[in-house]
């Protein structure tokens, strides 16, 4: 067990951080979206209490990001798992978007 | 990222909590105090009238002659009735438009004694009172404020992924919540934490969470942007009719604003008697005018219904109830739960002493760091240890020091001083520039407990100084009564005690170097050591 427990390497910290900062901000951004119009267009909320909701809980769900950022393994997983994440949730909420007639 | 989750998350609470740690113990200083913001106040000012609860005809008696006299130009004029601790006295705000095309609009406020009908003189004496030491927790100071609170913003993000992963990297919570190994060394610091943060954590994520409530406009609004197709208009008119706000135009001819008193007997009977906090006045003398009488808020949310008025004839145009949806109620609950307002003299010092002991948390993760990683008898220490064992005494012990030259400054400073309330603050920094580098020159332990002797000192200095500087100290209490500025000097006198006790343990050296592999499993060195 003790093996396992170096420092990481400042690489390690400094992508980590980026990708917090930058992909993990906005796939919260894009998922907070997604969310809104999904509870707007199908279980029938208001669009506005619909964004309140998403956004009042965003910090929680940017929180969660940030230490699932923090504790994967390797850095390929990180980035890989964000930009698909960023795919998903941003095709999502633009396709909600067309869908509901917004864009 | 490294070993397991636990240990991964062990290396995030280390450094999400250390990085920022000691902007977030200034926060948690300044924050806590702001719960006596107030009492502050009045000590700092105590030839100021205390308090003055009065009928809502008298205060609109003197703010409306005040306001036309002052303010005539205005586009809009705000009333704060004095309704209780946090409001103690009458005061008016004011918008005045640019004069001309391409000018500034610009902004006022007057606190007005009610005795006299005048304001009252805030230039002898000028000092910024509570209101500026509270407000560093969320805007600091000589920075630009938005840069600032975008920043708190960020401080605040970390110290929640700080609490989370602090409570996942914990496996035996409750258990080690119970235990407290006395002088231990390392151990008994770590025990500390523990039980400081165990404690307390409800508070703690309340505080912070909430923290973060009051920045999702600066932080997140690209989730509502986003959603309304990144349209602003589109969504600020959703919001406006929730709240049951409309625009309002200028018609440019005059009209003489309806009688105030007559108002607000009509808004009593939908707010309910004595529930008036204010009132809020569009275009005075415009024949558009419009008046909105804002009710105090009930509970614990900040959110407050209002009577809409039209502002010539004095005739309700809007007394619906507002519904707020339940995440906007949880928000403004959030708010008001973070501010505290709602709370009496019991809970008040309750949250007190809760953001006390968040204080302490901060500070003794940060102390725990340094016993961590304290290098072997013998070897040196390398620059980024000593950098942060200095920069740890002079903030710990040396900001609390700052806050007591804040408070002498306001004592000693002499009254007609140009720019008073800001050589305040100044005194404050400079004064915790000292501390930050005195530790440089003495040893660890030496600097600890000289600046927790000299932190005990400028506590108990504080009473004596006001005996010959103000009239109404603690030493004639019994002529003036007025316990706020007793109990502002009686804290004083027990903080000072709390230090001295402290300077007792606080420098104490380690008893035995005893590390705890297995229950601790945190043993992750200094990055690029």
């Amino acid at each position: 067990m003790a093996k396992s427990l170096r420092a990481p390497g400042r690489w390690h910290v400094t992508s980590r951080v980026i990708a917090a900062l930058i992909p993990g901000f906005v796939l919260v951004n894009a998922f907070g979206i997604a969310l809104a119009l999904i509870l707007a267009n199908f279980i029938g909320w208001s669009k506005f209490d619909a964004v309140a909701f998403s956004t009042l809980w965003s910090f929680a769900f940017y929180t969660a990001v940030v230490m699932w950022i923090f504790s994967v393994k390797t850095l390929r997983k990180v980035w890989l798992t964000l930009l698909a994440g960023l795919v998903v949730t941003g095709g999502l909420a633009y396709g909600l978007l067309v869908f509901e007639g917004t864009l | 990222m490294i070993g397991s989750f636990r240990q991964s998350m062990t290396w995030l609470h280390t450094w999400a909590g250390l990085i920022f740690c000691w902007i977030l113990y200034f926060m948690f200083v300044t924050g806590t105090l702001g719960y006596f913001d107030d009492e502050i106040d009045q000590w700092m000012m105590p030839e100021r009238p205390a308090m003055q609860l009065t009928s809502v005809e008298k205060s609109i008696a003197t703010a409306v002659p005040f306001l036309e006299q002052e303010a005539s130009d205005a586009s809009r004029w705000f009333i704060a009735l004095a309704t209780d601790r946090n409001e103690p006295l009458l005061r008016v705000f004011w918008n005045t438009p640019a004069a001309e095309e391409g000018g500034e609009a610009t902004n006022d406020n007057k606190l007005l004694d009610v005795s006299t009908g005048t304001a009252v003189d805030e230039s002898v004496n000028a000092s910024g009172g509570g209101q500026v030491l509270y407000r560093m927790h969320y805007i600091l100071h000589y920075i630009d404020r938005d840069l600032a609170y975008r920043l708190i913003g960020v401080l605040t993000f970390l110290m929640f992924v700080g609490i989370v992963s602090g409570i996942v990297a914990h496996k035996k919570i409750f258990k080690d919540f119970f235990t407290f190994r006395t002088s231990k060394g390392q151990r008994s610091w770590l025990d500390m934490h523990n039980l400081l943060s165990v404690s307390t954590l409800p508070f703690q994520i309340m505080i912070t969470y909430s923290g973060l409530i009051f920045m999702i406009v600066t932080w997140m609004p690209g989730i509502a942007l986003g959603t309304y197709g990144f349209d602003a208009k589109k969504l600020q008119a959703d919001g406006s009719q929730l709240l049951g706000q409309t625009e309002l135009e200028k018609s440019g001819e005059a009209a003489p604003l309806a009688d105030l008193t007559a108002v607000a007997k009509l808004a009593e009977t939908r707010l309910g008697e004595g529930n008036i906090a204010g009132f809020n006045i569009e275009y005075p003398g415009d024949a558009n005018a419009r008046i909105t009488v804002n009710g105090k808020s009930a509970g614990l949310s900040r959110f407050a219904n209002r009577v809409v008025f039209d502002g010539t004839t004095g005739e309700i145009t809007d007394d619906s109830e507002i519904e707020l949806n339940t995440s906007v109620n949880i928000a403004a609950t959030a708010i008001g739960l973070h501010e505290g307002l709602f709370a009496g003299t019991l809970l008040r010092w309750l949250y007190f002493l809760s953001g006390l002991l968040g204080t302490a948390m901060v500070a003794t993760g940060a102390i725990y760091w340094t016993i961590k990683r304290r290098p072997a008898d013998g070897s040196k220490a390398s620059f980024a240890y000593r950098f942060v064992e200095c920069v740890n005494i002079g903030t710990i012990v040396g900001l609390l020091i700052a806050v007591a030259a804040y408070f002498w400054a306001n004592r000693l400073l002499p009254e007609d001083l140009a720019n008073r309330a800001d050589w305040e603050v100044h005194t404050m920094f400079i004064v915790w520039a000292l501390t930050l580098l005195y530790p440089i020159l003495r040893s660890a332990s030496q600097a600890w407990r000289e600046l927790t002797w000299l932190a005990a000192f400028s506590y108990a200095a504080l009473p004596l100084i006001s005996v010959f500087t103000v009239e109404q100290h603690l030493f004639n209490f019994s002529e003036h009564g007025r316990w706020t500025l007793a109990g502002f000097e009686l804290t004083c006198l027990f903080t000072a005690g709390a230090l001295l006790v402290a300077s007792r343990y606080i420098a104490k050296p380690t008893a035995s170097k005893e590390i705890d592999k297995e229950e601790d499993g945190s043993l992750i060195p200094v990055v690029g050591k």
